[in-house]
């Protein structure tokens, strides 16, 4: 017995000794690790913009302007600042963070996206730096756990094309031999980039229009014809400044993409939405349209047959004025069925998930009906967010699927839109739903695509059951 | 007096050959085969070679100072429990000091320095050298081991990084104030890329053996052939003695 | 959670990123047992039974123990400490329960607390991450897919090195290379036929 609890004794006492020094040796070192990831983290940052190598960081937990998440400023030996970053949160929720990147004397160098991607392989993070022109500087894979030297041979081969691309306009070189899982998770990471950065051009460009564009949201997307959304213009106080109809038509030369602005009745002016791109004969000939600008949307009927373009332009200037007249009087029908005068009493009906349907009538003619479901799927795993999908269908007397209209979701960012996005090809569906349909409704997540797909069929079958009454 | 003199000079021989006997005869790697899986994994350049031969440099030579102050204190039943338990406080202290002090070394090392517990050659070490013998004889067969150790994989690495490379990059992952490469050699021979991956350390450690082994064959050789001349020749003599002999009583008896 | 990740996770652990051949784990038992396949296979049993146990055993331990108590850096001593016991405990129970068991498995158990592979294992499966990808108790579930796969791989590697060896002995290798050496050129050989697997994934 004695024996056996001097033997516990020792254990206990060698236990402790190594527990004690492990401790004072972690007290001693953690937070020296800890400035040195931060450091890591940072001389990235400074090694992809070329900046002066910093000899010491600090960190600004709290700076001053609001959005700012935390500054890191960079000094050398002599005090001399060599770079300064701003982290700025972001809302999108693949963007884990946002850093402007300024050198030693202020001057902005451009932006670096860090973005985040669970792939089969674990976590992805990918840095998307760009310049002041959106150029693409660097991209950069910060961590991984694929097989390192796999790693290796994508960011020698793969990632050095992507160098001095402009985020506009970026062409993914060789996708195909480089296509594994950590690649694609690349890919995302530079069009996440760039969709954000483009939804910021795409910004200054209506303010080219309304100066004091702050937001813009795509309120509607037409079912048919060249006119293909209508995109509504917020200030900073979310107060609706108007319109731009954003229109497309292929001629025989390019695909010509148009920006529309209408406020309140009257014509603003047409650009070019992609300036860029357009050639210089397009962008002339949209200068003689600078003449209808501020004039009242009644008077625009522009007439002109001097390029290859005008014809192009005057019929797209015109579909959106008939379309902005036509919004303005049957605003909300028309969303369903695009020449719907008058909307029918609410029904309720008793049958999940759906909850009622209305009537939509051209003059006395029935288009159709509307119906408006709802389903809460509680929350889902963690790319979703789930909770109440509410959304209305029409479908047209013949069972067939006119539009869907998604009145509320929880989701955001790159869910959301690859969602909308999606909704296109349940458009003309008549009968039930395939895998077919349901796989591709998915790009953006089965999950979703799965509960759109329920509430499509279930409007579908009721549209069928009143036939028959 | 002329003794004792003796006696130093056979005590200060038996530390040297204490120290000197991991890095050839009793090679960790190349003669016993221990501690293979660092060998093998984080040789793929010569500097990940020498820190990982550091780190083992550190924890072999303390806890083989520490087993051997202790090694009367704990009963037979406890040995081996002991022995991890201290064991893997010095690995623990110097998986902290590493990424501290050296953090890309400890990034390409990664999962391989907390194995460093489960690294034969320590155990080994420990239940076998170091519980038996004086603190002072423990630290300098750990130090001795562990050096002949990060030799072998300094050997390894160096071989991987210039048949891959050519070149052998410095102070990238060891906290050095410079920061470079030697040779620069830009042959296509020398880019074998095979031998940073996986399989090239298999095949390097696999080459390097089997030369070692030919040149402890011929030396082999070489002895026995000598042995073998000697043999005939004392068998000459001795024949030679013979027949003057015969020669002599013949003569004599003549 | 679908099945595809329990099917990617036993896929990537036994082929893709095979312990022996491309982590480098548990290289000491491939280059020490692997003379006859019978032992080969000895071998793999007692690693399979320990690495999975103790993966479980060690998961558990660093979320309900170590990561409520913000002393994850004590994580390698206690691991081993963990595995060691249950080589100790399987080892008693073994021999209580089963004699000829113990007779196939006992002389591999000891060996099996220095076996990089156990504890590589159990310190992966905590860096791979899979309770922040998963959640604790999903994240389980895919660690412990991961070691039954990591197993069957070195079950895998060492049966076919074996009998690989076995051909070998009788084989006219110059004096040199025989033994270990062409053994280990056959391993880098073995490497390379996996390194094909890289990337399907």
């Amino acid at each position: 017995m004695v024996y056996k609890l001097r033997i516990a004794l020792i254990l206990f006492v060698i236990g402790a000794l190594s527990g004690l020094s492990i401790v004072a040796v972690n007290s001693f070192t953690e937070d020296i690790i800890e400035q040195n990831y931060l450091r890591q983290e940072l001389e990235v940052y400074f090694d992809i913009f070329d900046l002066e190598k910093a000899e010491q960081f600090e960190v600004d937990d709290q700076p001053r302007d609001v959005y700012c998440r935390r500054e890191a400023r960079g000094y050398d030996a002599d005090r001399n600042k060599t770079g300064e970053l701003n982290f700025f949160c972001v809302e999108d929720d693949d963007v884990w963070e946002r850093a402007v990147v300024y050198d030693g004397n202020g001057t902005r160098l451009g932006q670096v996206f860090r973005i985040d991607h669970e792939n089969a392989h674990g976590e992805v993070i990918t840095l998307v730096a760009f310049d002041n022109n959106q150029d693409i500087v660097e991209v950069r894979i910060m961590r991984h756990t694929n097989t390192p030297n796999y790693v290796r041979r994508i960011e020698e081969n793969h990632l050095e094309p992507f160098k001095g691309q402009s985020l506009g306009d970026v062409s993914f070189y060789d996708g195909r031999t480089g296509a594994t899982v950590t690649y694609n998770s690349v890919v995302r990471a530079v069009n996440i980039t760039a969709d954000n950065v483009m939804a910021d051009r795409a910004l200054a460009d209506y303010r080219r229009f309304y100066p004091d564009a702050e937001s813009h949201e795509t309120v509607f997307r037409y079912p048919i014809g060249c006119i293909e959304a209508r995109i509504a213009i917020y200030d900073n106080d979310e107060n609706l400044l108007g319109y731009i109809y954003q229109a497309t038509k292929d001629n025989d030369h390019e695909a010509i993409t148009l920006n529309i602005a209408i406020q309140q009745g009257e014509f603003l002016g047409v650009k070019s939405a992609r300036e860029d791109l357009a050639s210089d004969e397009l962008l002339e000939a949209l200068e003689k349209y600078e003449a209808f600008e501020g004039e009242p949307i009644d008077n625009v009927a522009p007439d002109f047959d001097e390029t290859v373009y005008d014809e192009t332009i005057n019929h797209l200037v015109n579909q959106a004025i008939v379309r902005c007249q036509e919004d303005d009087e049957a605003r909300h029908i028309r969303q369903f069925f695009l020449w719907a005068t008058s909307m029918g009493e609410e029904v309720e009906i008793d049958e999940e998930p759906l909850l009622s349907y209305r009537p939509v009538y051209e003059n006395d003619t029935l288009l159709g009906h509307v119906y408006e479901a709802e389903i809460d799927t509680g929350p889902l795993s963690n790319t979703y967010e789930g909770g109440v999908f509410n959304v209305s269908v029409a479908v047209t007397p013949e069972g067939v699927v006119n539009n869907i209209v998604v009145n509320e979701i929880n989701e955001s960012g790159y869910v959301r839109d690859a969602l909308y996005d999606n909704l296109d090809i349940y458009r003309g569906i008549d009968g039930p739903l395939d895998e077919a349909t349901h796989s591709d409704a998915l790009a953006g997540g089965t999950t979703l695509g799965g509960v759109i797909n329920d509430i499509i069929e279930a409007a579908l079958a009721y549209e069928d059951a009143r036939e028959d009454d | 007096m002329v003794q004792s003199t003796a006696k130093k000079k056979k005590a200060g021989n038996t530390y040297l050959t204490n120290f000197v006997k991991g890095f050839i005869r009793e090679n960790p790697i190349f003669v016993f085969l221990l501690g293979m899986c660092p060998a093998l994994a984080v040789t793929d350049s010569l500097e990940t070679g020498l820190g990982m031969g550091l780190l083992v440099v550190f924890v072999l030579t303390l806890s083989n100072i520490v087993v051997s102050l202790i090694k009367n204190l704990i009963p037979d039943e406890i040995r081996i429990p002991s022995y991890i338990v201290i064991i893997a406080t010095f690995v623990t202290i110097v998986e902290m000091l590493t990424e501290a002090f050296a953090p890309p070394l400890y990034e390409s090392l990664g999962i391989f320095i907390p194995l460093i517990v489960v690294n034969c050659l320590i155990m080994g070490r420990a239940t076998s050298f170091a519980s038996k013998n004086t603190v002072l004889m423990s630290a300098i067969d750990g130090l001795g081991m562990a050096l002949g150790f990060t030799v072998a994989l300094m050997l390894i690495g160096f071989s991987r990084e210039i048949l891959a490379t050519g070149a052998i990059g410095y102070g990238i992952y060891l906290p050095l104030p410079v920061e470079g490469s030697l040779f620069n050699l830009s042959y296509a021979l020398f880019n074998m890329e095979v031998f940073v991956g996986p399989a090239g350390g298999f095949l390097v450690i696999g080459i390097w053996l089997a030369v070692f082994n030919a040149i402890g064959q011929s030396k082999q050789r070489k002895k026995e052939e000598d042995r073998r001349r000697w043999i005939e020749k004392k068998k000459r003599e001795a024949a030679e003695r013979k027949r003057k002999k015969a020669m002599e009583s013949a003569g004599g008896s003549a | 959670m679908s099945m595809t990740v329990f099917f990617v996770a036993i896929v990537s652990a036994m082929l893709i990123n095979n312990v022996v051949l491309m982590r480098f784990l548990g290289v000491c038992p491939f280059l020490g047992v692997s003379k006859k396949s019978e032992t080969a296979l000895g071998m793999s049993a007692a690693v399979m039974f320990v690495m999975v146990v103790g993966s479980i055993l060690t998961y558990l331990i660093y979320y309900f123990v170590l990561e409520p108590n913000d002393i994850t850096y004590i994580s390698t001593i206690a691991f081993i400490l963990v595995i060691a016991s249950l080589v100790q405990f399987v080892e008693m129970f073994i021999k209580k329960i089963s004699k000829k068991l113990y007779k196939a498995l006992g002389i591999y158990l000891p060996l099996i607390v220095t076996n990089c592979a156990i504890l590589g294992v159990a310190e992966l499966n905590i860096r791979e991450g899979y309770a922040a990808d998963y959640g604790i108790g999903q994240g389980l579930l895919v660690a412990t897919t991961s070691a039954i796969g990591a197993a069957l791989g070195f079950a895998l590697v060492i049966f076919a090195f074996s009998s690989i060896r076995e051909r070998l002995d009788a084989a006219n290798v110059p004096k040199a290379w025989k033994g270990i050496p062409i053994s280990l050129i056959v391993a880098g050989i073995m490497a390379l036929a996996f390194l094909g697997l890289e990337g399907i994934v």
